[in-house]
């Protein structure tokens, strides 16, 4: 090697090191620091045991209106990783529940400012992995069975969980936020307690609408999009089609739909776009009722403070806005058909007794080329 | 002494390292909390509002003139006052006036017309920024609300006769209950639809009786803004 190449090479060695420095610093810089404390941050590493792999910081807050809220979710899928921010907020916007005779038409979210209803050992056991972060709120980090299997070699999976119930009068909605350790992120809702007095072997439905307020990598350019999937002979095709302004988007069982979230910034090692796909999770059907926002399963909207009850979606894309590279704020609706049977309860004398078991709907946001790699190998 | 080749490549290399670290650390710190304000202000960003910011948003929120026009001469409500996740663009509300500040978002309703006001006020700026008026259907039940529907039901003599002798024994069980209280209350807001629905365009709230763990079949609807109660029968 001559003189000039040699320090050439020292150089962009120093370069190079000043760089990883600077790197490593401002990584620590943007991860020490939470934007909520106490109770509202909750932090969970995994594995539970040994070398850690992955991270999600969480904030959340109980809500006058929405129950159990996430004010903020961030994940790292590496020690030496920064974290990615995924939500800015996420929450259930409204659930919905009408009766098939066409009367009531219930918004259990919006009817209340009431807070969660309490938990205990009983609901949150800690032989479980269950501990009450506060009067109403259950923190669980649990196996979520097998991540993968190959042969011999295998690797379980753990997931840490946030649930609080809402108490809607006759009804109860356990709002539950799981965030496991391969990234993914779900959201669910379980309707359960005892049916409409007045009424109970009418047949309805519960619909919760989430809001979700994806923001990877900071809250300016997103993009949106849907993502299908069609049979063709032999061959099949999956698309992926940019939304370019504000709608709604029917789940198709056979089209596989889903809305894949990128951002302009975010790259994995390999220099492909990181992002999130939003799809159905233990959906059994997708209801349609009289009322506009209920004629579609999924939206995006552009975020604005105010855009906030799934009600007004109709108005909130009236008239279409550009969702391409800007900040997008995705909902979700799930259905709950619920058709009574004796296993709900009973008229006894003038009263119904009886529970009508947890029924579960949700939704997944599942990572998209965030990994350079598969995880958790 | 270095000479002036070394001297320019020392620049060069520092120039060059300042860009990097910009390029670098741009998108960490763009997604990290802001940096104005201490950094404990920074970490309760994102916690519930004390009881001490609810009070100073409510007194915010009531003094602005916006506000005062819609509670003017009227029967209203404080719902709720609760911390306003907002980000600060796009809306008018710049990004640096949001770094380190926290917002309230308060509720109103008012009666007479069944309608509600969505108030942001900016803690910081000790000012509101924003209102939005709402339908009545899009306001929550308040506790108040409902003591209020109970008062009224537990006077209506049809109510004592489906509650019978235990009438006086029921309440409105708290809300951290943790026992189910043996004769409890528990409410719905009603929406309706139908012009000639009753409680159209009125704040009803459907209660219902649970009786050591049972529901009575029938139940009260009363609506708030007339100050009426009527049953209505179980369906079989």
């Amino acid at each position: 090697m001559n003189v000039q190449a040699h320090r050439s090479a020292r150089f962009f060695a120093r370069l190079f090191g000043s760089t990883l420095l600077a790197l490593v610093g401002c990584t620590v810089a943007g991860s020490a620091r939470a934007q909520c404390s106490g109770p509202n941050l909750v932090e969970q590493r995994f594995p539970l045991l040994g070398t850690e792999e992955t991270r999600w910081r969480v904030c959340w807050a109980a809500h006058a209106k929405n129950g159990l809220v996430i004010t903020g979710a961030w994940f790292r899928k590496s020690p030496a990783s920064p974290f990615v921010r995924v939500l800015w907020d996420g929450r259930i916007s409204e659930i919905f529940v009408p009766y098939h005779d066409g009367s009531p038409r219930y918004y259990d979210v919006t009817n209340f400012t009431f807070n969660l209803t309490s938990v205990s050992a009983a609901d949150c056991p800690t032989a479980l992995g269950g501990a009450p972060i506060s009067a109403n709120v259950c923190k669980e980090v649990r196996d979520r069975g097998l991540a993968w299997k190959d042969y011999a070699q295998v690797r379980r999976g753990q997931e840490l969980a946030l649930w609080g119930a809402l108490g809607a009068g006759n009804y109860n909605y356990v709002m539950e936020w799981i965030f496991r350790d391969d990234g993914m992120l779900i959201g669910r809702v379980g309707a359960t307690a005892v049916n409409l007095p007045t009424k109970p072997l009418m047949p309805h439905m519960h619909n919760p609408i989430w809001r979700l307020d994806v923001d990877l990598d900071g809250a300016s350019g997103d993009s949106v999009a849907q993502m299908t999937h069609a049979e063709a002979g032999l061959n099949a095709n999956d698309n992926h089609m940019t939304v370019s302004t504000e709608q709604g988007f029917d789940w198709s069982l056979q089209g596989f739909s889903g809305l894949l979230v990128t951002d302009a910034s975010l790259k994995n090692a390999k220099g492909h776009e990181s992002g999130y796909i939003l799809m159905p999770w233990n959906a059994h059907g997708a209801s349609r009722h009289q009322e506009a926002f209920t004629q579609h399963d999924m939206w995006v909207t552009r975020y604005k403070w105010s855009e906030m009850d799934a009600k007004n979606l109709p108005t909130y894309t009236t008239p279409p806005e550009s969702v391409e590279n800007t900040d997008i704020v995705l909902w979700y609706k799930g259905s709950m058909h619920h058709h009574p049977r004796d296993e709900d309860g009973e008229f006894l004398g003038n009263t119904w007794s009886g529970e009508a078991h947890i029924m579960w709907t949700g939704f997944q946001l599942m990572p998209f080329n965030l990994f350079d790699r598969t995880p958790l190998r | 002494m270095p000479n002036s080749i070394q001297i320019l490549r020392r620049s060069c290399a520092r120039a060059l390292t300042t860009g990097l670290v910009f390029v670098v650390c741009a998108p960490v710190l763009a997604q990290a909390p802001p940096l104005g304000g201490s950094s404990q202000a920074a970490r309760n960003q994102l916690n519930p509002l004390s009881a001490a910011e609810q009070q100073a948003a409510e007194r915010i929120a009531t003094g602005d003139s916006r506000v005062r026009e819609f509670t003017a001469a009227a029967r209203t409500r404080v719902v709720y006052v609760e911390l306003a996740n907002v980000k600060p663009e796009p809306d008018g509300i710049s990004r640096r006036d949001a770094g380190g500040s926290r917002f309230a978002e308060v509720l109103q309703y008012r009666y007479n017309d069944d309608s509600g006001l969505r108030i942001l006020v900016d803690l910081q700026r000790k000012e509101v920024r924003a209102v939005e008026r709402l339908e009545g259907g899009s306001v929550p039940l308040t506790r108040a609300d409902l003591e209020d529907a109970v008062k009224l039901a537990l006077a209506s003599p049809e109510v004592r006769e489906l509650l019978g002798s235990e009438a006086r024994q029921y309440v409105v069980p708290a809300p951290a209950a943790t026992k189910n209280p043996p004769y409890a209350i528990r409410a719905l807001l009603v929406q309706s639809l139908a012009e000639n629905d009753p409680c159209y365009r009125r704040r009803c709230v459907h209660l219902f009786f649970q009786r050591r763990g049972a529901y009575l079949t029938g139940a009260a609807i009363v609506d708030l803004t007339e100050n009426r109660v009527r049953i209505e029968r179980g369906v079989r």
